[in-house]
Order: structure tokens, then C-alpha cells, then sequence
């Protein structure tokens, strides 16, 4: 839920007038709470002067800064924000037809919603009485200029944008958008009594189309994207076709991309022996690089039983001159070939270490 | 259970069940509305992907689990398709989201939203009493939209992407993302029923306008702002068609019933509004909608030749057909009777626009003039309550229409006593010539110059055989006429209604000029002339002149207007003289200006100016020099002489020369009479040239006083116009400095060579006139050197006569050499009756003195006696 605080530059200097018909019962309200219509008078003289300081509206409560010749008076005018019963009750008034929404939204107050809120009792607009003010100025009078000035520039406001009286009865435009909406909903007892068809049959498995390409933007890799929603395709596909979840940790799942991505080899730092693994056999391919494990007997006797040349063996890494075979858990055996002091992975893995030995 | 959640990542599964023990308590509605607590296991949806996967090929899972995975398959179906798409969350947060969905697509969430059983969605909605469950449709959504969610968010994809947006599966603040991954929607309007109709909403996404949801279903799932977004469009389109102001009265604005009126509203133009406002109408596919109305025109035929008269009328009728068929006139009664919009014909539903519906009743049309009729017919089209109308003709207007638009029909010969052989396109001309006169529609014949319309027209009157022909044509041209009819049509009385004392004749050819026919239209309109040809008529181009008033009341049965100069470029100038060949067809000025002129020439209206060519097409026949199927047919040199006649001016001083000069001659002998017979020839040829020159005058007035300089005046607007470029030739430098003068004066760009000229300059001043800067090339004989290569001119002037042709030939060869690759036609101007026009004859019949004039020059002439001297050089009339 976002702070439902807004503010809003004031107007500068200039005679203005309250145009639309809320903005003028806003004012109206202001007048008939004022118990001295010179006050009233005064603030809008401030106003016009443009004597208001930056608008800041929130649920019950506007304050701004009122420049005068003496001092800076910090203003505020209080009004009762709608509760949420009655936020509940006015959100179904503005529900029940998409006209209000849609006027709304077009900075337009109906008033037959107004209304028929108010049918519901549901007060939008203040009334007498309503508009609670408060300034630091020496001033006694109720409302001071100071708070008439602020009241008549949220009159314009209002005018252009009525959602401030909504935020400030209580909710954000985003808010009062999700809200009204229609119930919806299936009575429980009907749902649970309905026969429901079977469940239609599984759409056809399809050939991937080609990636998408999205427009360009600010602080995104658009390209890296369209890879992402590859990886997503990939990931579903392989799903669907054995109902596993390939789940890789960070830095497994940073070398496949490499391996996938060649581009996006040195964003995503990794070695480059870690991708030809990868390449070489996938998940075990990496496995077979990066750990070694006593395998049982069967790998044993399957090399001595290939006729293969004598090897060095440490655990599951059979090793003869500059060549090696690394016996790993899915029961394939990966080439290995040493260049520059290192073992570099090479060739194809095989269940038959002699075809792995001879391809190298 | 599922539970939506924002971003859709983060929703999770609910599991519970008899012998399941949970962390988490939740409420649940049973069968009878109940609601109770029962334990459960939450699991994220990204962890219940895998369980729910298997759970779809277990036979013994729960309904509800088995409906979870079946979707978990149609999730990653899309998912493995590449169907997601990046979205920003009402929440502001990153999501991937499923789409774009196909139609196939949309079908198959319906089919598993329908299938899904109670238990799948047993969290009861909050706050309401009976306790209700939540939609299944928007509930199938949002978990395919979770699912689609974790899938990208692989271990590494935040390194991959080198952000976190779209990568991480935790929730980014990605509020600036919006305008990016949203595009806004627009709605349209899909019309369905027959008995009644209503209009349904569907919301269309503008990143994919395949994209198509109706506003139902968008109301039930969707995201606030495309909703918000759905519910702008909705109001304004309202605004632009009110029937549709009753879908914001409804909570979801689906979709409202519309009226039979609504309907004929929509038909006649609340659909053209709606799509000004963007908002389409889709009408139902099993409606028929192509009934059209057309407007068929009929006319009488008349015996008289001028039945395009102002009595003579054409009936004009409505026809409806369907596609192509027309309908019968039980089917129009029908039509005519139905007070809705849709009738049955021919067993399928037809939608009827209310103006097509007073169509059938009113049938018939109020008449138009004949000629109106034919303009309609020719277009296609004609314009009814301001609107475009299809037109077909019928009967004998169509056979006009027919006859126009194709001159196989009865191919006429050249006439036998033309003394001349026609080329083919010259034929041509003479065959549109006589259909379009013998339909008594007359026509503009605006071949290039020197295609021979003259001899055309000739033609034309010599196979119309009848009635005296009357040629108005300028003064300059007169001579001209004169002289091809007397060649071509021998026998053919001609007469010049020209000049004081003129008479007129009522047989043959009467010859007069604009000025005369302007005093004498009156005496003119007495007879009853079978054609009247305005020669260069774009001299009546103004039609409020006086010209062109008096013009039009010579009456004729049939009118042709000849001219050179390309009219259909300039509207106004064609309207004025068809509206005289053809009165009617195109309407009064200001209706011309409105109807064609401004759309074709400021609007630049395509349909309008196809429209307008249809109409006047066939009135009008132009041919160009280059055009293909002409050029080959024409010889490369014609050479033509120009007979003029001398001003009142040149005519005085000629014969005050002569007598002067004669008397001088008759005095003297030896030397001094040869002396005196060459300024006698120098002085007479000064003369015809102009007065100007002759009178050796400073700063002289030079248009109106040469009968040569109005004749050249009229072939070099006639080439300019052409866009050509003509060398005129003199012998005196004194008069081809007047003429460049003149021209300039004129407008019309020139250069002048002659002798004086440095050779250097001449070179810069061939190049200009070669690259086309001016029109005009002005050169006197003695300039005329070797290596003067001036291939652009396509005419040759002879202003003056050089009285040795193969001087001439040479001068003429500076334009007809190698590298010319247009026909070249060479003017020779002759001032008639004077010693010019008599020399020229005696060259042409070859007589002896012509022989030692070729040999001798004017030295020759000196040889004469005072007698024949006096015969040569006398002024004939």
C-alpha cells in the first residue's frame, strides 16, 4: 500500500475562480463555515497573490505553507475522512455504473453520484461546519485568511483534479479503481452444487516460436529479456515432458546461461572450463569437473573389461598420460584432456569408456 | 486453493485435506455455504508447480488438484510457447505475465474455467453473506499469470539480465516501467442479433490489436488500469453515439440492446462517428450488407441531331440490387414496406440503411437534361442529396455512352474530294470528329501544332458535305486557312468575312476573324451554319468576354473548337470552351469550380480528377508530336508556308512605296534604275516585315501594326506552350532586334545572334538556347555560318523570304541535322498579295524568272521592265 500523501504545486499568482460545480460547493462549504465572509474575501485575495505555498493533501488533512507580511504561517484545514463502511457503500455507489468511474477518470464529479452517495449516507462534499482549519498565525478568527487562502486554491485544484477530495475523504485514485468494481462472485451453496464438465484435455504440445523482441527500456537489457523468457520456455518445456524441476543453484545456473548465452559469458563471470562442462553433459557434465567420488566396482571392471590401456586411478578419474576419463553419477564417462596444467573437458560422454578413450 | 497475490509470483497454493497437517489456518466454505477453519499447507505457486505437474497425471488426485495441474499444463504450454510478456503490476511491481493470447487460447481458459470444480476456489470472498466463492475465469487468470511469473526467474537470471526487473523473484518498484510495458487499449463495438440487435463491447490491446477481449470478460480479470483505461474509451465513444450512453449506466458495461432506430442511426452515421472517435462497428458475420443502390438513366431517342438540347430529358430511377442482382419489384415493395433495418431476402437477413429503404420506395427520380445524363453516364457517378452515386445507363444512352467510348462502329474513309491522303491518325481524328458531331455533341481538337487539324477539319466538312461551315479564327490565320482549304478541298467555295464591304456566303467555307465576329455576330447568327469552328480557341478562353459572348450566339448544329495549346490544363480555360462545343456538360461556372475545378486543382482528389477525366475524355482529343503511336508517322521536316495579310498600316505605306519608288524607277535608267530597284525590293520586304522597320523608328509601338509579327505572336505562344523551341530566322538585323524586343516585352525569353556577334559569345549563346533557357533563338542569314549546331528547335520561322530555297534549307539545317530527334517544322511567313506572296509563286511553279532569281538573286529582278516590275510588285487583294 503506497502513503496515501500527494502534494501539489499551488497557483501563482492570478485571479481565479472556482469553475466547476464541486469546486464551487467546496467553496460554498468554506463560506457558510465562515462566520465572517471579509475573512473569506481576504484569503482569496491571498490566493490570487499566489501567497500558498506547495499544496500537500492526505486522508483528513491539507496543509500548505501561507506566506503573509509578517511571517510564514503553516496552515491546515482538517476534514473527516469517509470511514471504511462508508468507503465500502461509496465505492458501490461508483460501481454501480461505469459512468461514474469513467467520469472520474476523466476529472469529471457526477453529481448523481454525488447523490445518490449521499442517499446511502455517504458525505463526499463538506458541508457546513465541515472544513476544520488551524494556522499558526496570532489571527482568532475561524477559518483565518490564512486557511481561506489554502481552501480557495484546493478549490482549483478540485477542479482539475477531483480525485484530491477522494485521497482526502480517504483513498488514492488506484484505490478507489481496484475497489469499484463489481462484486462478482458465485453464491457457495450454487458453486458447490453445479456439475462441473470434466477437465478438457491438455493443449497440444507446441514448437517454441521465435523470442520475443521488446522495445527499448530505461535501465532494462531488453535483448537479455527476450533470453529470459527462452530460459523460461526451456525450463517449461522440460517440465512438461518429464514433470521435474530442473533446479539449479546461482552458480550452476549462471554457467548454463553462459553455456546457452555466449554473449553473456563475461556479465555473468564464470570459467570457461565450468561452460565447455556444461556443454560437454549438462548438470553431471559440471558435476564431473568439479567433484570426485569413489565409484563402485562396475566402473572398475568396465574398464578392464574395455581392454583398455593401464590408467593412474584416483577415485572416479581415470587418467592415462595427458588423457582422462572421469566416471560420473549418471553412468557415463567424460573425457578429459590436460592442456597448459589443467584438465580442459573434450569429446563426447559415453556409457562405453573405450569409445570416450578413442575419440580422444 | 489458490490465492492471487501481487506480484502474481508471490501467490501461493493453499493444500488441506483430512489427513494433511498444517502450519497455516485457513477458512474454507463447504457445500452447504458453511464456512469453516481447517489446517493447511501454503505452498509458493513457483514450489506447487512441480506437485501440481504430476498431480495432472494422477487418476486418484482431488478434483481441485487435478484441476490446479491440468492449468499448471496449460500454464507452461504458454509458458514453453514464449507467450509472456513483461507487465507492470497495479501495485507497481515487475511481473511476467501470460500473453499475448491467441483466440485458441482464450477458448481453452474458458473451457478449463468452466471445469472448475467449487473445491479449487473454496476461500469464500470476504464479507459477504451467503457466502460466495470467487469467479472461476479471473481465479483461472491470475494463477496462470503466477505461474508464467517464476518461470524466467531462473538462479541467474538477475546476472543475465544484469537487473534485477523482470529477473529477481523479488518484488521490484518498477513504476517507470509502465508506459513501456503497457500501450493502452481502444475498444470496438461488435454488433450481434438479427431479431434484436445489441451492441457488445470488446476492448482491444494496442501493443496487439489481434488482441480482443470482450469488456465482460476484461471487467472480470484485467488489471485496474486497463480497466480504467476500457471505461475513458467507453465514455467518449458514448459521447460520439449517445445510444451507447446507456453502457455507463451498467456496473460492468458489457453490453447494451439497441433499438431498430439505434441501428438506422448506426447505419447512417453513428458508425462514421464512432470511427472518427476510433471505435469500430463489427457487423455480424451471416448479415448481409451488400445491398446497394445505383441510379440508372433512360432517355428517348430524338430524330434531330441536337437531341443533347435543353428539352430533351432522361429519366432517372433508383435500382437495388444485391451484389450484382437487381432486385425484383416484389423484393423492393418488401423493401420498401420494412420499418427495420434488417429484411429477409432471399432467406437471409439483410441490413437495410434507412436511406436505402427510401430508396425502394422512391423510386423514381426527378429527370435530368439529357446532356446531365450523359456527363452521369460517362463519370459513372453522379452526385445525389450530396452524396456519390453509382449511375449505369440504359437503352439509348447507353448506346451514346458506348458509341463515344468506342469509334469501331462505323469507320468512315476520307472523304473522295479531299485532294490530300490522310495519316492514319489524322483519320482518326476526322472519325471522332464526325461521331462526336453527328451526336451533335461537338468536341476540341487539341493536336500539337502541325499535326494537321486543319486539314482535318477540312475533311470533316467535306464528308459532312452539307451545310456552310463557318471558321473563326485570328486575323494572322486567315490567309493560312485560305490557302490549305484551297488546296486540299479544290472547288470548295471559300469566302473571307473579313475587311469592309465583308459578305457572307451560305455554301462552303466563310473565313472571319474573332475581331469580325464579335461586330458581326448578329449578321453571322442569321445563317444557318452546319458547323462553327473556333480555330486557337483558347482565345475564348475568358468566357465573360465579349468574344466569347458573341461566340456563342452564332448558333450551329454542331461546333469544334481547334487549338494548340494544352486547355485540359487549366480547368477554367477547357470549361469555356467545351461549355461552347458541348453546352451543359459541364455545368455553370460556379457548379464547375465547385464540383471539379477545386477538387482537382487545390484538393488534388484523386477519385474526383479519374472522375473528371471519364467525363471529358471523349470530348476532347489530344495528340503530341512525340506521342508514339504519331511521331513515326510524321515526316521529319514539314514545311508550310504562312500566308498573312498586311495591317491597314503595312497596306498604305506598301502602296505609297510602290508609287514613289515606281515613279523614281520610270525616271531613271542603267546604274541608277538598278540602284533604285533594289531599295524599291528592300523597302516593299521592310514593309511586310513591319512599319516599324521601314520607318526606321526609335522607340516604336510594335504589337498591331504587322499582320507577320501576330502571326509569329500566335506560333510561339502555340510552341511555348508546347514546350518547344523555334529559331527565327530574318535577313535584317534591324527587325530581328525588334522582335527580340518584342518577345521580351512579351514574357517570352530570347537570344539574338547575327553577325556582329563575337564568336566567343556566340558559342555561350547556342548553349543556353541547346540547355533550354529560352524558347527562342533569334538569327539573322549572315550569321548562319558552319558549325552552328541548334538541335533543340523543333520550328523553324522564316520571317522574311530569302528569295534562294537552298538558303533557306541551309538556314533551316541549322535545326534539322544530325542529333535532332524531334520533327522539325518549318513556317514560312509570306505577306499576301505583295511581292513576297508573288515570287513565292513563281518559285513554287518553277517559271523561268524563278531560275534566274535562284541564279541572280534581286539582281534578277533589275532585268524587268517597268511593266512587269509594276505586275510584280503591285498590291493584290
Amino acid at each position: 500500500m503506497s502513503e496515501r500523501v500527494r502534494g501539489f504545486p499551488a497557483f501563482g499568482k492570478g485571479a481565479r475562480h472556482a469553475r466547476s460545480w464541486w469546486g464551487r460547493a467546496w467553496l460554498q462549504a468554506l463560506e457558510d463555515t465562515s462566520l465572517d465572509q471579509r475573512v473569506v474575501r481576504q484569503g482569496r485575495r491571498y490566493a490570487n497573490a499566489g501567497l500558498v505555498g506547495t499544496i500537500t493533501v492526505s486522508p483528513g488533512l491539507l496543509s500548505a505553507t501561507v506566506h503573509d507580511t509578517d511571517d510564514n504561517h503553516r496552515t491546515t484545514v482538517r476534514l473527516t475522512p469517509l470511514t471504511d463502511d462508508e468507503w465500502r457503500r461509496f465505492l458501490g455507489q461508483i460501481a454501480a455504473k461505469t459512468g461514474h468511474l469513467a467520469a472520474l477518470l476523466d476529472r469529471e464529479v457526477p453529481r448523481e453520484l454525488v447523490d445518490a452517495a449521499a442517499d446511502a449516507g455517504v458525505p463526499l462534499l463538506p458541508g457546513i461546519g465541515d472544513l476544520d482549519p488551524e494556522c499558526t498565525c496570532p489571527g482568532w478568527e475561524l477559518p483565518c485568511r490564512h486557511a481561506a487562502a489554502l481552501c480557495h486554491q484546493v478549490a482549483w485544484l478540485l477542479d482539475v483534479d477531483p480525485w484530491v477530495l477522494l485521497l482526502l475523504r480517504g483513498r488514492e485514485q488506484a484505490e478507489v479503481v481496484a475497489g469499484a468494481r463489481p462484486d462478482g462472485g458465485e453464491s457457495a451453496v450454487e458453486a458447490f452444487a453445479r456439475e462441473v464438465p470434466v477437465l478438457p484435455p491438455d493443449p497440444p504440445v507446441v514448437d517454441p516460436g521465435p523470442l520475443p523482441e521488446f522495445e527499448p527500456a530505461p535501465g532494462l537489457d531488453v535483448a537479455a529479456l527476450g533470453l529470459l523468457v527462452g530460459y523460461a520456455a526451456a525450463r517449461a518445456r522440460a517440465v512438461l515432458a518429464t514433470g521435474e524441476w530442473p533446479a539449479l543453484d546461482e552458480r550452476r545456473d549462471r554457467v548454463r546461461a553462459a553455456a546457452t548465452h555466449p554473449g553473456l559469458a563475461t556479465r555473468l563471470d564464470v570459467d570457461a572450463r565450468e561452460v565447455l562442462a556444461w556443454r560437454q553433459g549438462g548438470a553431471p557434465g559440471l558435476a564431473a569437473l568439479e567433484e570426485s567420488w569413489n565409484p563402485g566396482r562396475a566402473a572398475h571392471a568396465a574398464w578392464r573389461s574395455g581392454g583398455l590401456p593401464d590408467a593412474e586411478v584416483w577415485r572416479n578419474r581415470w587418467t592415462v598420460r595427458d588423457r582422462q576419463l572421469r566416471f560420473a553419477t549418471d553412468g557415463r564417462w567424460y573425457g578429459y584432456r590436460r592442456e597448459n596444467g589443467s584438465w580442459w573437458p573434450a569429446g563426447t560422454p559415453d556409457r562405453d569408456p573405450a569409445a570416450v578413450l578413442g575419440e580422444l | 486453493m489458490f490465492e492471487a497475490a501481487d506480484p502474481p509470483r508471490t501467490s501461493t497454493l493453499a493444500f488441506y485435506g483430512d489427513d494433511l497437517p498444517g502450519d497455516d489456518r485457513i477458512t474454507v466454505v463447504g457445500p452447504d455455504g458453511a464456512r469453516r477453519e481447517v489446517d493447511a499447507v501454503r505452498v509458493p505457486v513457483g514450489d506447487a508447480v512441480p506437485l501440481l505437474s504430476k498431480a495432472r497425471r494422477d487418476p486418484g488426485a482431488h478434483p481441485a488438484t487435478a484441476f490446479w495441474g491440468a492449468s499448471v499444463v496449460v500454464a507452461l504450454q504458454l509458458v514453453a510457447r514464449g507467450r509472456v510478456r513483461p507487465a507492470v503490476t497495479d501495485g507497481d511491481l515487475d511481473a511476467w505475465l501470460v500473453g499475448p493470447l491467441d483466440t485458441a487460447d482464450h477458448a481453452r481458459i474458458r473451457d478449463l474455467a468452466e471445469a472448475m470444480p467449487a473445491h479449487a476456489r473454496a476461500v469464500p470472498l470476504p464479507d459477504r453473506s451467503p457466502a460466495a466463492l470467487a469467479d472461476a475465469e479471473p481465479l483461472v487468470r491470475a494463477f496462470l499469470d503466477a505461474v508464467a511469473d517464476t518461470m524466467p526467474r531462473g538462479a541467474a537470471a538477475v546476472h543475465a539480465a544484469g537487473a534485477p526487473a523482470f529477473a529477481s523473484p523479488e518484488p521490484q518498484h518498477v513504476p517507470h516501467l509502465r508506459g513501456w510495458a503497457e500501450q493502452g487499449v481502444r475498444i470496438s463495438l461488435r454488433v450481434e442479433g438479427l431479431e434484436e440487435f445489441r451492441a457488445v463491447v470488446q476492448v482491444h490491446d494496442l501493443a496487439d490489436p489481434s488482441l480482443v477481449v470482450d469488456a465482460a470478460r476484461l471487467w472480470a480479470g484485467a488489471s485496474r488500469r486497463t480497466r480504467s483505461e476500457a471505461t475513458v474509451a467507453i465514455r467518449r465513444a458514448a459521447r460520439a453515439w449517445p445510444p451507447l450512453e446507456r453502457l455507463l449506466d451498467l456496473p460492468v458495461p458489457d453490453e447494451v440492446p439497441l433499438l431498430d432506430s439505434d441501428v438506422e442511426d448506426l447505419l447512417r452515421d453513428g458508425a462514421v462517428r464512432l470511427a472518427a472517435a476510433g471505435v469500430d462497428v463489427h457487423w455480424p458475420r451471416d448479415l448481409v450488407r451488400d445491398l446497394t443502390a445505383t441510379v440508372v438513366l433512360d432517355a428517348d431517342r430524338l430524330d434531330r441531331p441536337s437531341f443533347f438540347g435543353p428539352d430533351q430529358v432522361a429519366t432517372v430511377d433508383w435500382r437495388l440490387a444485391l451484389g450484382d442482382d437487381p432486385l425484383t419489384p416484389e423484393e423492393l415493395d418488401r423493401l420498401a414496406e420494412a420499418h427495420r433495418p434488417v429484411v429477409r431476402l432471399r432467406d437471409r437477413w439483410t441490413l437495410v440503411d434507412p436511406e436505402l429503404a427510401r430508396r425502394a420506395r422512391e423510386r423514381r427520380l426527378k429527370p435530368v437534361s439529357a446532356i446531365d445524363a450523359l456527363g452521369a453516364a460517362l463519370t459513372g457517378s453522379t452526385e445525389i442529396d450530396g452524396e456519390q452515386v453509382r449511375v449505369t445507363a440504359t437503352g439509348w444512352l447507353d448506346e451514346v455512352r458506348a458509341k463515344i467510348a468506342d469509334l469501331s462502329g462505323d469507320p468512315i474513309g476520307p472523304p473522295p474530294a479531299l485532294a490530300a491522303t490522310l495519316r492514319d491518325y489524322q483519320l482518326h481524328g476526322l472519325r471522332w470528329l464526325h461521331r462526336m458531331t453527328s451526336l451533335g455533341l461537338g468536341a476540341c481538337l487539341a493536336d500539337d501544332m502541325g499535326l494537321g487539324k486543319t486539314i482535318t477539319l477540312i475533311a470533316l466538312h467535306l464528308h459532312r458535305g452539307c451545310g456552310p461551315t463557318l471558321v473563326v479564327c485570328p486575323a494572322s490565320l486567315l490567309g493560312n486557312w485560305q490557302r490549305e482549304i484551297e488546296r486540299f478541298a479544290p472547288g470548295t467555295p471559300v469566302r473571307r468575312f473579313h475587311g469592309p464591304g465583308r459578305t457572307l456566303a451560305d455554301e462552303g467555307f466563310v473565313l472571319t476573324t474573332y475581331g469580325t465576329m464579335r461586330l458581326d455576330a448578329e449578321r453571322l447568327a442569321e445563317v444557318e451554319w452546319d458547323l462553327v469552328v473556333a480555330d486557337e480557341a483558347q482565345h475564348v478562353k475568358n468566357p465573360a468576354s465579349d468574344t466569347a459572348r458573341a461566340l456563342r450566339r452564332v448558333p450551329a448544329r454542331s461546333r469544334v473548337a481547334l487549338t494548340g495549346t494544352p486547355v485540359e490544363n487549366t480547368l477554367s480555360e477547357l470549361w469555356a470552351i467545351l461549355d461552347w462545343t458541348t453546352p451543359g456538360l459541364l455545368g455553370t461556372l460556379p457548379a464547375f469550380r465547385a464540383r471539379w475545378a477545386k477538387p482537382v486543382e487545390v484538393d488534388r482528389d484523386r477519385a474526383v480528377a479519374a472522375r473528371f477525366a471519364a467525363l471529358v475524355g471523349p470530348f476532347l482529343l489530344r495528340r503530341r508530336k512525340s506521342d508514339p503511336g504519331i511521331a513515326p508517322e510524321l515526316p521529319a521536316k514539314t514545311e508550310t508556308d504562312r500566308p498573312v495579310a498586311l495591317t491597314r498600316e503595312q497596306a498604305a505605306l506598301y502602296e505609297a512605296v510602290v508609287r514613289e519608288l515606281m515613279a523614281e524607277i520610270g525616271d531613271s535608267t542603267g546604274m541608277a534604275r538598278r540602284g533604285r530597284v533594289v531599295k524599291l525590293l528592300t523597302a516593299l520586304k521592310q514593309v511586310c516585315n513591319h512599319p516599324a522597320q521601314y520607318l526606321k523608328e526609335s522607340a516604336p509601338r510594335l504589337p498591331g501594326r504587322s499582320g507577320k509579327l501576330e502571326l509569329l505572336d500566335e506560333l510561339v505562344d502555340t510552341i511555348v506552350a508546347e514546350d518547344g523551341a523555334v529559331l527565327v530566322f530574318t535577313q535584317y538585323v534591324a527587325m530581328a532586334r525588334l522582335l527580340a524586343r518584342h518577345l521580351s516585352d512579351r514574357g517570352v525569353g530570347n537570344r539574338l545572334l547575327h553577325g556582329g556577334t563575337p564568336v566567343a559569345e556566340r558559342e555561350e549563346l547556342v548553349r543556353r538556347f541547346q540547355d533550354g533557357e529560352v524558347p527562342v533563338f533569334l538569327l539573322s542569314l549572315k550569321a548562319a555560318g558552319t558549325g552552328l549546331n541548334l538541335t533543340r528547335a523543333d520550328h523553324v520561322v522564316h520571317y522574311d523570304r530569302w528569295w534562294n530555297p537552298a538558303v533557306e534549307d541551309q538556314a533551316t539545317d541549322r535545326a534539322y541535322r544530325i542529333g535532332q530527334t524531334r520533327p522539325v517544322q518549318v513556317h514560312r511567313i509570306i505577306a499576301e498579295g505583295t511581292i513576297e506572296d508573288r515570287i513565292a509563286e513563281m518559285l513554287r511553279s518553277k517559271r523561268s524568272l524563278a531560275d534566274s532569281v535562284l541564279a541572280r538573286g534581286e539582281a534578277a529582278f533589275t532585268e524587268l521592265t517597268d511593266a512587269e516590275l509594276a505586275d510584280l510588285v503591285e498590291l493584290r487583294s
